[in-house]
């Protein structure tokens, strides 16, 4: 098969990816990774070996970026380039960047707490662009490219989820979540599969359904931009942030 | 074809063609009736979004070069399709145009497909939809579709491979060639409209989803438009474009007549002739084709030199009340009897004469020999209001149309207006026909002579092919006479009494052809009915010089004047 391939049966998963190169993780979470070209060392590492690390050590890795200002951290889920705006425009507003998505989470005593990870930030050139910032390219050809954004290198409790997506016609802009529509949004956001914790592999639905009402716990809301270019959305959520957690605290 | 051992179905179309329709109906298939909405629809996993892989492989496609992630996509493909005949299909959406690939980077692997629903709609419909679904007007989305490029390439920023669309007709034809390595299955929208449970049973049985008639029926029922409708008002549907409020907007077929300026339904026609012929959205290319409503059968054959019993026969016309023969120059003749049956010889002439020959003195013979009215004229709707728009031959009924035409009026029928008699007033029901042009009114309606094939009959015309006329009947609201005089002027007149009728006679019967066939006495009984029933407007022109501004804002002012809802004056 020409596709890539994960073993996570051993306890050194290993995975491969023809042209690309192969990985291997140990249960300690120790990476190897043999490129087949040398560009490849990096989607090797930060790409795939890194997040299964994460993995190995039983850790639940979140399908959001993870970002923190003060003492409190802000889970974001999105589509990628929703997601990277958002990470661009709440850099200026003095967040730090936790963690590119996914985001390293473990939960410790009921409280989540966000875990940084010192993968460079990808967000898309014409984004960049667009914000100012300069960037590397990750891959001769690629749309995305590495940030230096402010990061945070401690992790940091979870205190709030926020969803960015696109506004059409006649929705709000800001729309704090509760209730049923909180618990459907908490119930995807943890990845699963290759990147579910080596301990809870396969889950009991009991244990699942725990692990959502403990996120719909948080406070979470829907933040929509109006138009790929609306920078004042990361504005929205970081007002919000500041009424909701940090004045709360 | 080979393969077709995987489980995946694509169920493939251009944008705005039905797809999520035939979702609709699969989800609510599987879907207790009190759970189903447009919220959760199924098979919305389109192929080229890979950020799956961080499940499947604990892989971030954003690291990923452009060759890698068409290997990723394949691999996903496999992987989600993987399974043997028994398994139940993996529907899966896709907007993307067919294409092979090598292996290990095939965009729609072969060994994880079953099958492809191809669902197709007029381009012209899908215009209409596809302009406010994302945002830009009628000529970008006409422009789009022509535009074979500028869709998605890969993006590894945002976990996607490549997705192209191809142009409107690129995408059906990529679906349909003959080296696709697995079945598949054409539905058209208006099918599905016309009866959705009777096109997708066949379909969904070759495919192993398990349905049965009253089940589909039900599911049908439950995803009815309306219902979609109220599901995305009550619970929003979030597939719907940012760019505006609705994604079921109205769901019907034929729109377009209503929405698109005639030069925009050209250009769609223009663009994609060969694919909207394949698909029976534009008439076969084909000189003889009518349209089946006519009930007109066409066979070729040598004609009779003359009838017998003919009444009153001519050289080149006899008639009896069954059977009516022509005779043109060159030997072609034309035999019609019992209202249906038309026979051409075609003589010495090329095929395009034979369309001629048929969709204007085969139509009409056809329409009198069944009691109808058959006028020489144009069908035209200004403003609003359907027009006939007579005259002899010479008077510019043609390039007055088509200048009409582009004015942003709709052309329905060219040269053959039949009339219908019912409900207190006069019915027409148009069909599709060649416009025939002379060069210099080709020219002055911005048409290249040049390019369009040469009518022969001993005319120097050409035909042009205007858009296909919706064939519903239309109620007749005025007839406008162009009559060549040698005025110096434009002038209008509205004829009262017996000068309608005898303005009607002298004007609207195609070469005298109609009492022969009707008989006198049941001719003159129809056009005195027609004078009866709707006005008549005379323009005169001159008959040298060139006055078609002048006609045509007489017949646009005469359009708009009162009086023109059909009543006489």
């Amino acid at each position: 098969m020409p596709g890539p391939a994960l073993d996570r049966e051993s306890a050194t998963w290993t995975g491969s990816f023809p042209d690309l190169g192969t990985v291997e993780v140990t249960a300690d979470g120790e990476i190897s990774c043999r490129p087949d070209r040398a560009d490849g060392a990096a989607a090797l590492r930060h790409g795939w070996a890194g997040l299964l690390s994460w993995a190995h050590r039983g850790f639940a890795l979140a399908n959001s970026a993870s970002l923190s200002r003060g003492d409190r951290g802000l889970l974001v889920t999105g589509e990628p380039d929703d997601v990277a705006a958002t990470l661009l425009g709440l850099s200026r507003q003095r967040f730090l960047v936790v963690s590119d998505r996914p985001a390293p989470t473990r939960w410790v005593d009921g409280t989540l707490v966000a875990h940084p990870r010192q993968a460079p930030i990808l967000v898309p050139r014409r984004r960049a662009e667009q914000a100012g910032v300069a960037g590397t390219p990750v891959r001769a050809g690629s749309t995305a490219i590495a940030v230096d954004l402010p990061r945070r290198l401690e992790p940091v409790q979870v205190a709030a989820i926020a969803h960015v997506v696109r506004q059409r016609p006649d929705e709000e802009a800001l729309d704090e979540l509760a209730g049923a529509r909180r618990f459907e949004r908490a119930a995807t956001l943890m990845l699963r599969g290759a990147l579910a914790p080596a301990a809870t592999a396969d889950p009991d639905p009991g244990a699942v359904f725990d692990e959502h009402l403990r996120l719909a716990a948080l406070p979470s809301v829907v933040i929509r931009m109006e138009g790929r270019d609306d920078a004042q959305a990361a504005d929205r959520l970081a007002d919000w942030w500041q009424s909701t957690v940090e004045r709360a605290t | 074809m080979t393969g077709a051992a995987g489980r995946t179905v694509w169920l493939a179309s251009y944008p705005k063609s039905g797809n999520t329709w035939v979702r609709a109906v699969v989800t609510a298939l599987g879907t207790h009736p009190h759970l189903f909405g447009v919220d959760h629809l199924v098979s919305g996993a389109q192929p080229q979004h890979v950020g799956s892989a961080l499940g499947a492989y604990g892989l971030d496609p954003r690291w990923l070069s452009g060759d890698e992630l068409d290997a990723l996509r394949d691999a996903l493909c496999r992987r989600m399709g993987a399974g043997g005949p028994g398994d139940p299909p993996v529907l899966r959406k896709t907007h993307e145009r067919y294409r092979p690939g090598p292996p290990g980077r095939e965009p729609f692997p072969a060994a994880a497909t079953r099958a492809a629903i191809l669902v197709v709609r007029d381009p012209r419909d899908v215009a209409s939809s596809f302009a406010p679904f994302f945002g830009v007007t009628l000529e970008e989305a006409v422009a789009v579709m022509g535009r074979d490029g500028g869709e998605p390439e890969p993006n590894a920023a945002l976990a996607q491979s490549a997705s192209p669309w191809g142009t409107w007709s690129t995408h059906a034809q990529s679906w349909l060639a003959d080296d696709v390595p697995f079945p598949v299955h054409l539905v058209r929208y208006e099918d599905l409209q016309a009866d959705a449970a009777g096109t997708l049973l066949p379909v969904f049985e070759a495919i192993g989803l398990p349905c049965t008639a009253d089940t589909l029926a039900a599911a049908v029922e439950q995803a009815r438009f309306d219902r979609l409708q109220e599901s995305e008002t009550a619970r929003g549907f979030k597939e719907t474009s940012p760019r505006t409020r609705r994604f079921f907007r109205c769901g019907r077929s034929g729109g377009w007549r209503d929405e698109l300026a005639p030069a925009q339904a050209t250009a769609i026609e223009d663009a994609h002739a060969d694919a909207m012929r394949l698909l029976g959205y534009l008439p076969a290319d084909d000189p003889l084709h009518l349209p089946a409503a006519l009930g007109i059968r066409v066979g070729s054959g040598p004609v009779p030199a003359a009838l017998a019993d003919a009444v009153r026969p001519r050289p080149w016309i006899q008639a009896t009340p069954t059977a009516a023969l022509l005779r043109f120059r060159g030997g072609a003749g034309l035999l019609v009897e019992d209202g249906t049956d038309v026979t051409v010889d075609a003589g010495s002439g090329q095929a395009d004469q034979v369309g001629w020959m048929v969709q204007g003195w085969g139509v009409t013979l056809a329409m009198l020999q069944r009691g109808l009215l058959s006028l020489h004229a144009s069908t035209v709707v200004v403003g609003g209001h359907v027009l006939a728009i007579a005259g002899d031959r010479g008077a510019g009924k043609s390039t007055t149309s088509m200048a009409l035409r582009a004015r942003g009026h709709r052309l329905l029928c060219d040269d053959v207006t039949v009339v219908e008699f019912r409900d207190g007033g006069a019915w027409t029901t148009p069909f599709w026909r060649n416009v025939h042009l002379l060069e210099d009114a080709a020219a002055a309606v911005g048409v290249d002579f040049a390019s369009l094939p040469a009518l022969g009959a001993g005319r120097v015309k050409s035909a042009f092919r205007a858009e296909d006329p919706a064939d519903v009947p239309q109620r007749l609201e005025r007839i406008v006479v162009l009559a060549p005089d040698d005025d110096e002027s434009v002038r209008v007149e509205h004829p009262a009494g017996a000068a309608r009728l005898a303005t009607l006679v002298a004007h609207t019967s195609r070469d005298g052809v109609a009492p022969v066939v009707l008989g006198q006495e049941r001719y003159f009984a129809q056009v005195a009915h027609l004078a009866d029933l709707v006005p008549i407007t005379v323009v005169h022109r001159p008959r040298s010089g060139w006055s078609l501004d002048a006609v045509l804002d007489s017949i646009e002012a005469d359009a708009r004047a009162p009086g023109s809802e059909g009543v006489p004056r």
